[in-house]
């Protein structure tokens, strides 16, 4: 397995169609699944997916090879999402007005395996990007909020309140998609 | 639900979403591959083929090209005539952003009923020298007879029967001068197209007739390019020989001549001529190097040399009222010092008395003279007729003392005019 990561890397240097290939067999999976906890669709994540692969195979050079390679991976493809998220921010400056509403917020404790992965991509979505950018960046790749804030050149305080009406919108969401699912299979058991 | 399943929403997402994994559609694979592929076919690469190995070989096969269709182009047409033409085919442009490489001289038929084009090729302009008949066909068996004949320079593409032809060409007053040479440029080119001229010494031009001055000798590359709006280029060059000019110039012996008592020979300090003539001004003329010439009478003559080259360029040199009069004077010195160690003689030359051991004067235009030297208690002790003749000091052979002596001297001008000037003198001997 190291081995094979050191060939793909090797040949992915010397830009060999083969190697590049190779890499895109093996890792693409993955990126993608990054890629679509950062965007709105499918057709987003995979133009955020293309151009962290072109990324990928043109500045593989810069990988030190201190670190795991999947991790390398994971920061070329969030930095291009969140260039990504730069670059569209104008045409998706906009929210509905009941994402601002303050929402009742449950403190219980959510079953991992009561939700697919598609479900949680879908909520997700759904979230406002700027809501969603900082969600996923402090939540899942764990970057702290004054990171974060650098990155996505805002202030740290907005990172914060941002993170927590994202926190507070998913939690609304997933209770709702909860009661639903309880229905059905209520109904279903009956 | 046991407690142990009970998380936290971010632990939640961490757990499902943190390495979860979405196969890309094969559509996106193509599309990014793809998308690669092209960037790397930009990229320098020794591995794969790309554009610089298509680059590289693009400019090899030009390069052997122009090697082999240039060089016995070179040998079989010594010489380019004026008309240049560039066929109407925009492959040639297309595939090459060299300059068209005129190769092979092709004969073009005029079109029938198209004087214009006809009229466009200067006859004068016909390449000389001898050309192989493979190269060059006269225009038709008549055409050689005619004023127009167009024999033009073609480029290696084919001209496509009746298809738009831009040409560039030069008519030129003259072609061969002597410097300075003035030259009246005419643009034989297809109307309308944006002409370029370059005149070869660094003077450049867009006129459609400009006139130009060489006045260096040497042979200088006219170059013509038209220009038409579609951004097709055709060139032409023509060579103007500027010929150098000799100098004329000449000297007078004597240098002062009396006329007409002298017989005046004329020194020739020409350079860069092989044949003179010489204008003496009395209606008499040579052709000698160096003549020699005496005036009848006296007068005002303007001497002129015309000195040709043996490319026949001429230059002349005019002196007018050349004998001018000359001022006429005697003017004597107030001192001299005698040999000591015997009598001189007292005839001097002008040139190389330079000791100062002879009284005599300097003087212009004597033709009389008589010369008298007194002591002081009036002993006559010089006296000459001879303006060549001087006194050494010395009297009966015994040298004369120091001290003042007095001195007279009586003649004519050669202006007609009498003098009689007198003074006194310091023999020094010591």
């Amino acid at each position: 397995m190291m081995m094979d990561e050191q060939n793909i890397i090797s040949g992915c240097l010397l830009h060999s169609r083969k190697a590049q290939k190779m890499l895109w067999e093996k890792y693409s999976a993955y990126l993608l699944g990054i890629c679509l906890r950062y965007a709105t669709d499918r057709s987003e994540a995979e133009d955020i997916l293309q151009e962290a692969m072109l990324k990928i195979y043109f500045n593989i050079g810069d990988y030190s090879g201190i670190g795991s390679f999947k991790g390398w991976l994971r920061k070329v493809t969030v930095n291009c999402a969140i260039t990504h998220y730069h670059k569209n921010l104008k045409h998706k400056h906009h929210m509905d007005i009941d994402d601002f509403v303050s929402l009742e917020i449950g403190d219980e404790g959510f079953e991992d395996d009561f939700y697919s992965s598609e479900e949680l991509y879908i909520v997700l979505n759904d979230l406002p990007p700027g809501y969603r950018m900082v969600f996923n960046m402090y939540t899942i790749e764990g970057y702290k909020h004054r990171e974060i804030a650098e990155m996505l050149n805002i202030d740290v305080n907005t990172s914060k309140s941002q993170y927590s009406r994202a926190r507070a919108i998913l939690r609304k969401k997933l209770e709702d998609l909860r009661k639903t699912k309880n229905k059905y299979t209520c109904e279903g058991d009956e | 639900m046991s407690d142990d399943k009970l998380n936290r929403m971010e632990d939640l997402f961490q757990k499902v979403l943190g390495e979860a994994e979405v196969t890309p559609g094969s559509e996106i694979a193509g599309k990014i591959m793809r998308t690669v592929g092209r960037k790397e076919f930009f990229r320098f690469n020794v591995s794969r083929f790309n554009i610089w190995y298509l680059g590289g070989i693009a400019v090899t096969c030009a390069f052997v090209g122009i090697m082999l269709f240039s060089d016995p182009g070179h040998k079989n047409s010594p010489e380019f005539p004026s008309g240049t033409m560039v066929s109407d085919s925009s492959e040639l442009e297309k595939k090459n952003d060299t300059l068209i490489i005129i190769k092979e001289v092709k004969p073009v038929r005029p079109q029938e009923g198209d004087n214009s084009r006809g009229d466009t090729i200067d006859a004068g302009t016909a390449p000389h020298g001898t050309h192989k008949d493979s190269d060059i066909r006269p225009v038709s068996s008549k055409g050689t007879k005619r004023n127009a004949v167009s024999i033009p320079v073609v480029s290696s593409k084919e001209v496509s029967e009746g298809a738009y032809v831009l040409v560039a060409g030069i008519k030129a007053s003259i072609n061969r001068g002597c410097v300075p040479l003035y030259v009246k440029f005419a643009s034989t080119s297809t109307s309308g197209a944006s002409l370029e001229w370059n005149f070869g010494d660094g003077g450049t031009s867009d006129k459609e007739s400009p006139e130009w001055v060489f006045d260096v000798a040497g042979v200088y590359k006219v170059a013509l390019s038209a220009k038409d709006t579609n951004g097709r280029e055709a060139v032409t060059s023509q060579d103007i020989v500027v010929l150098p000019k000799p100098k004329a110039a000449f000297d007078l012996l004597p240098e002062n001549p009396v006329i007409p008592a002298d017989e005046i020979t004329f020194v020739n300090q020409s350079s860069g001529a092989v044949s003179y003539k010489w204008y003496f001004g009395d209606n008499s003329s040579s052709q000698l190097f160096a003549p020699t010439h005496k005036y009848n009478k006296q007068g005002k003559y303007d001497v002129a040399l015309v000195a040709v080259s043996e490319n026949g360029c001429t230059d002349s040199l005019s002196v007018q009222d050349t004998f001018t009069e000359t001022e006429c004077y005697i003017r004597f010195p107030n001192a001299f010092v005698p040999n000591r160690g015997g009598s001189v003689g007292g005839y001097y030359s002008r040139m190389t008395d330079n000791n100062n051991m002879i009284f005599h004067p300097v003087y212009s235009g004597i033709v009389d003279y008589n010369l008298k030297i007194y002591s002081k208690q009036g002993h006559l002790v010089f006296q000459s007729d001879d303006i060549y003749l001087g006194w050494d000091g010395y009297y009966h052979g015994k040298l004369c003392a120091s001290g003042v002596y007095v001195w007279r001297a009586e003649g004519k001008f050669r202006n007609g005019e009498s003098y009689v000037v007198s003074g006194d003198m310091t023999l020094v001997n010591y």
